[in-house]
């Protein structure tokens, strides 16, 4: 007897129809599957026959065939045991074939007949969705990960038998049930706060501007002067995820697999910290069929890169496409991939290989030590870089704890950031811009204009600083986002002379 | 071949000694007479050195000479030995004089004073000021500057005094068709024209470590005066020191804050009994000349800038300061309000950003 059912493969970021399929009939007694399969999805055989004998039905002696179609689709994970098992059932007669139907299915099976975890369900749920499915069955641990997409019943199973009592009687198994706003309010945690931070004004405020108008940032100081901790507290200071934002995260953390046992859906910005041996796929992405890399797990929030100059020229090379067009292409032989990548890079280093330049009573580098030092940096991505802020030690004073201790400081920051956004949001409605730092040639001229008395002032910047077109730019983006957290229309002369104090220096140019 | 050739090959060969040159020129009568006589004649003139008479040995070869010769010339080199009367005075007599120089552009005549301006390669921000000024003063009054055309301290000085005027020799530890350090190419290009490029080294002798403090004493041998601008107590400055000090020169240290380790050197040389550099006034009327009213009097010349402005310009000085640094010492909270005043400095250019955020004074 025949039975189909409708389960998904994720192919980058998106999920794929396959069907599964079972047919039992007289014959030599086997259990064959065929639809290009990886080896692990080969493997499926044994486990589904285990699994099935463990809940104490007799497998016929008969010909058992399963086939994933489409055929011409390289399958690989283990999230189809589960739906192979059910076909089979349902060709075995212990379930309605009909009951498969409005049903989607994935989960990996254990001898015992237990379900385990696997990937993705978010995206699947979405999927199913979009199919006109009615019901989800997932493992019970992923259930509340799927249950956070409405219009849809999830029904997450813990063990074989009860998938089987749920075909039997769909009615008599409770869908996954989740209140959104909870879930979404308890994961919503600010760990960090800007005022655990003594001192470093000018650090917190470059942050803040840096959040503003989503411009990446340099941070250059000597080691443990708290560039890290500066950093950290970036992604608290955005604005809010909106449920839309949030959803997108928890897909594609969830097909990367490293979505928290505990938290169906994300609620806070990620920060991502690569170690600086990293390889070009781990920021970007690798695998037969790739899975997001760092660069696509930051999405919508921090990227981290810890002393920039040790990482390799090739990673960093990775950056620069994703950071121009907000997604990252990824070519396999399979096929082209698409991961989102709309991500801030906070990056920071050392000014000198010894870190102390240009206190020459402890740096002891050369200056060409120091040239060589910084001029690795590769300068396209220095391009995308807008903000270059110095951090200092902290005197004795912040350290001991006696300064003035300030409270909540990064919600204070987050308000203004917030409205700083929405002051862009309101004017580049309709334009291809969402903020400050996004702004091309064009876009600085038609809204970054100044005045006449701030004309002459750019100009004499211009000619003292010896800037280039790109660093004029720079300079005039960093401006108007001042300008926004000032909430001032125009730029002014102290916008100006605000944003060129986070000029880089002219090793770095 | 000519006789200045057989000069040519007997000055400039490596390894010969000055005692042995003398030897075999008082026992040869010419270096023509050395280049031909057969080697059981060198030999017996010079106790058997195997490692000096194979050089000669070796490099005996006329077409080779003719040819390096002329291509020297092509290059725009001279090569002055110490029997040419352009040879410098203040060279010969001295101890290890060298037997000949390489030359691009002139080298100093003797007729005006000359000083040597030497420090530190990693100078700091103060070094590089004082340098500078020291180079100006000097080529102002038409004093003559010789100094190494090293990173930091030597070739700020020479190009502030090429800058001003001036004429500067740069004596170098390579051949003189080698820009050593490649930094200073501007200044490397620039001296032929404003003074002169010299080197005891051949054309094409590249830049050796254990060349470098040997050139130390053609530096103060050509010298009158030494002045040190900044130096660490054990370095290549103290190397010239003592060249010049076995040369009967007269040092002069500008002297610095005691916990500078830049200052070190200069400070030690001070208690040994040099002459500190107390104002660019003061060092002039040293070297000889009298106080003028056109010097102009940097230090009373009154900013025209805003008190505000004046209170963080007093607050920097030399040694690179940051931006919150110095809002803590002004206890000025109002972050945006010293940016502004900085800003306005730096327009000024009465204060120059050494990297991203940090500060010095440049006047």
């Amino acid at each position: 007897m025949f039975s189909t059912i409708l389960s998904g493969a994720m192919n980058g970021m998106e999920c794929r129809d396959v069907h599964v399929e079972a047919d039992v009939s007289m014959g030599m007694p086997t259990f064959s599957m065929v639809g290009f399969l990886g080896s692990e999805v080969k493997e499926a055989a044994e486990r589904v026959k285990n699994a099935i004998r463990n809940t104490g039905v007799q497998i016929p002696a008969k010909r058992i065939t399963v086939n994933l179609s489409p055929a011409d689709m390289r399958k690989s994970g283990t999230a189809f045991d589960l739906p192979i098992a059910a076909a089979v059932l349902a060709s075995l007669g212990e379930i309605e074939a009909n009951n498969l139907q409005g049903v989607f299915m994935a989960g990996e099976l254990s001898l015992n007949g237990e379900v385990n975890g696997i990937c993705g369900v978010l995206a699947m749920t979405l999927h199913a969705r979009e199919q006109g499915m009615e019901y989800c069955v997932f493992p019970r641990e992923n259930a509340k990960e799927g249950a956070v997409v409405e219009g849809i019943k999830v029904i997450g199973v813990g063990h074989i038998t009860e998938m089987l009592a749920f075909l039997k009687q769909k009615e008599r198994m409770k869908p996954e049930r989740i209140d959104m706003a909870d879930v979404f309010s308890q994961s919503k945690r600010y760990e960090y706060d800007y005022s655990d931070i003594r001192g470093q004004k000018r650090g917190k405020r470059a942050m803040e501007i840096a959040a503003a108008g989503r411009h990446n940032i340099l941070l250059i100081g000597p080691p443990g002067t708290g560039k890290s901790m500066l950093a950290k507290r970036l992604p608290d200071i955005l604005p809010p995820l909106t449920m839309e934002e949030s959803f997108s995260i928890t897909k594609i953390h969830s097909i990367a697999g490293v979505l928290p046992k505990d938290t169906p859906l994300l609620a806070t910005r990620p920060f991502l910290q690569p170690h600086h041996t990293s390889s070009p796929y781990a920021l970007a992405g690798g695998g037969k069929i790739p899975k997001p890399g760092m660069i696509s797990l930051a999405h919508r929030g921090v990227l981290f890169l810890d002393e920039l100059p040790e990482f390799k020229r090739e990673t960093l090379e990775i950056l620069r496409q994703p950071l121009e067009d907000k997604v990252i292409h990824i070519s396999r032989v399979g096929g082209n991939y698409e991961f989102p990548a709309e991500l801030m890079v906070v990056a920071a280093m050392n000014p000198c290989k010894c870190g102390f330049y240009p206190d020459r009573n402890r740096c002891r580098c050369t200056v060409a030590e120091i040239n060589q030092y910084q001029g690795k940096l590769s300068k396209p991505l220095l391009d995308r870089i807008d903000l270059y802020v110095e951090v200092e030690g902290l005197g004795y004073e912040e350290i001991s704890g006696e300064g003035p201790k300030t409270e909540n400081e990064s919600e204070r920051m987050r308000n203004r950031v917030i409205a700083a956004g929405e002051i862009q949001k309101e004017r580049y409605r309709g334009r291809p811009y969402q903020f400050n730092s996004e702004l091309d040639a064009e876009g600085v001229y038609e809204f970054c204009t100044l005045d006449r008395k701030e004309k002459q002032l750019m100009e004499k910047i211009f000619h003292k600083m010896k800037l280039s077109a790109r660093g004029y730019h720079r300079m005039l983006k960093v401006a108007r986002t001042i300008a926004d957290l000032d909430e001032e229309k125009q730029i002014r002369e102290k916008h100006l002379k605000e944003a060129i104090s986070y000029r880089r220096n002219y090793m770095l140019e | 071949m000519e006789e200045k050739i057989y000069d040519y090959w007997f000055y400039s060969l490596e390894g010969l000694r000055y005692e042995q040159r003398e030897t075999l020129l008082a026992r040869l009568q010419s270096t023509k007479e050395i280049y031909e006589s057969p080697m059981e004649r060198i030999i017996e003139a010079i106790a058997p050195n195997p490692w000096v008479t194979e050089r000669i040995y070796n490099s005996r070869n006329t077409f080779k000479l003719k040819q390096e010769y002329e291509n020297m010339q092509k290059m725009g080199v001279r090569f002055i030995c110490c029997k040419d009367i352009e040879y410098p005075e203040k060279l010969r007599n001295m101890k290890e004089m060298p037997g000949g120089l390489f030359v691009k552009g002139e080298l100093p005549l003797g007729k005006e004073k000359t000083v040597a301006v030497i420090g530190a390669r990693e100078c700091s921000c103060y070094g590089k000021f004082v340098a500078q000024e020291i180079g100006k003063a000097l080529a102002e009054q038409g004093v003559e500057l010789i100094s190494g055309m090293a990173r930091g301290v030597d070739g700020y000085a020479q190009m502030a005094a090429i800058e001003a005027g001036g004429k500067s020799f740069g004596v170098l530890g390579c051949g003189v068709d080698i820009c050593y350090p490649r930094e200073n190419y501007n200044l490397y290009r620039k001296l032929p024209e404003n003074g002169g490029i010299l080197s005891e080294y051949r054309i094409g002798v590249p830049a050796i470590g254990r060349n470098f403090p040997r050139r130390n004493r053609i530096i103060s041998g050509l010298a009158d005066v030494i002045i040190v601008v900044e130096a660490k107590k054990r370095s290549g400055t103290s190397i010239t020191v003592s060249y010049a000090l076995e040369q009967g020169k007269d040092v002069m240290a500008v002297p610095g804050r005691i916990t500078d380790c830049l200052s070190e050197g200069c400070n030690y040389l001070i208690s040994q009994g040099a002459y500190p550099v107390n104002s660019l006034e003061e060092m002039m009327e040293d070297l000889g000349f009298p106080r003028k009213k056109n010097i102009k009097k940097r230090k009373n010349v009154k900013n025209p800038l805003e008190s505000d402005a004046n209170l963080v310009y007093a607050v920097l000085d030399f040694v690179p300061k940051t931006i919150t640094a110095i809002g803590k010492e002004l206890g000025e909270n109002d972050m945006e309000k010293i940016n502004r005043l900085l800003f306005d400095l730096e327009i000024e250019d009465k204060i120059e950003q050494v990297t991203t955020g940090y500060y010095v004074r440049k006047q």
